[in-house]
């Protein structure tokens, strides 16, 4: 059965820090599943087709820019994060749809509004507005 | 400061800054609950319901204290 609750896929190496944004995300209602390392945010992204990916950039297996395409590949609205400002130039290069600077939640927020934006306005028979 | 000790010091608030954010729409949940009671509880007293039977036998103080904010 769909609920309709948007599934958010948490890439994060960091199991405590992991745990905590599934929370907070399931509080805003969303639907959340989680990877440890790239090789499974791979795995899990064509497998569950998630709507929006949350990316922590700094991923013990392989590096975060370059997981970005291969995320993007499987359709999702890809936010990424890190605690380096300098990466948000590369994330977006990479084609990352927003970059958010730790430890900054109100910019998360506000990339999780943009991707329910970018999700409607790509829903399918939705008039183009003159 | 430099870049990486800027990062490091981002990294270690990350968590802070979720668990805060939590513990806000915690606040804000119980708020819109205690906000729904008080207005029951007018509107209960408008139409001349005892104030006591109006808020189900409760003290409508802690309803007050949660709206105040603590």
């Amino acid at each position: 059965m769909t609920t309709g609750r948007r599934l958010v896929l948490v890439i994060d190496d960091d199991a405590e820090g992991r745990i905590a944004l599934r929370e907070l995300l399931a509080m805003w209602d969303y639907e959340t599943d989680e990877a440890h390392d790239g090789t499974r945010a791979i795995e899990m992204s064509l497998e569950k087709r998630p709507d929006i990916v949350v990316l922590d950039l700094g991923l013990p297996d392989r590096s975060g820019v370059e997981l970005i395409g291969r995320l993007k590949a499987a359709g999702g609205f890809v936010i990424a994060y890190s605690g380096w400002h300098n990466l948000e130039a590369r994330a977006r290069a990479a084609g990352a749809d927003a970059f958010v600077l730790k430890p900054n939640i109100q910019d998360l927020r506000r990339a999780l509004a943009q991707a329910d934006v970018v999700r409607i306005e790509r829903a399918p028979g939705r008039r183009k507005s003159q | 400061m430099t870049d990486a000790e800027l990062a490091h010091r981002r990294d270690r608030f990350w968590l802070v800054a979720i668990r805060g954010a939590r513990l806000r729409e915690l606040a804000r949940r119980e708020q819109a609950v205690a906000r729904w009671h008080m207005r029951r509880a007018q509107r209960l007293v408008a139409r001349g319901v005892p104030a006591k039977r109006a808020t189900g036998g409760r003290s409508i103080v802690p309803l007050a204290t949660t709206l105040r904010g603590r």
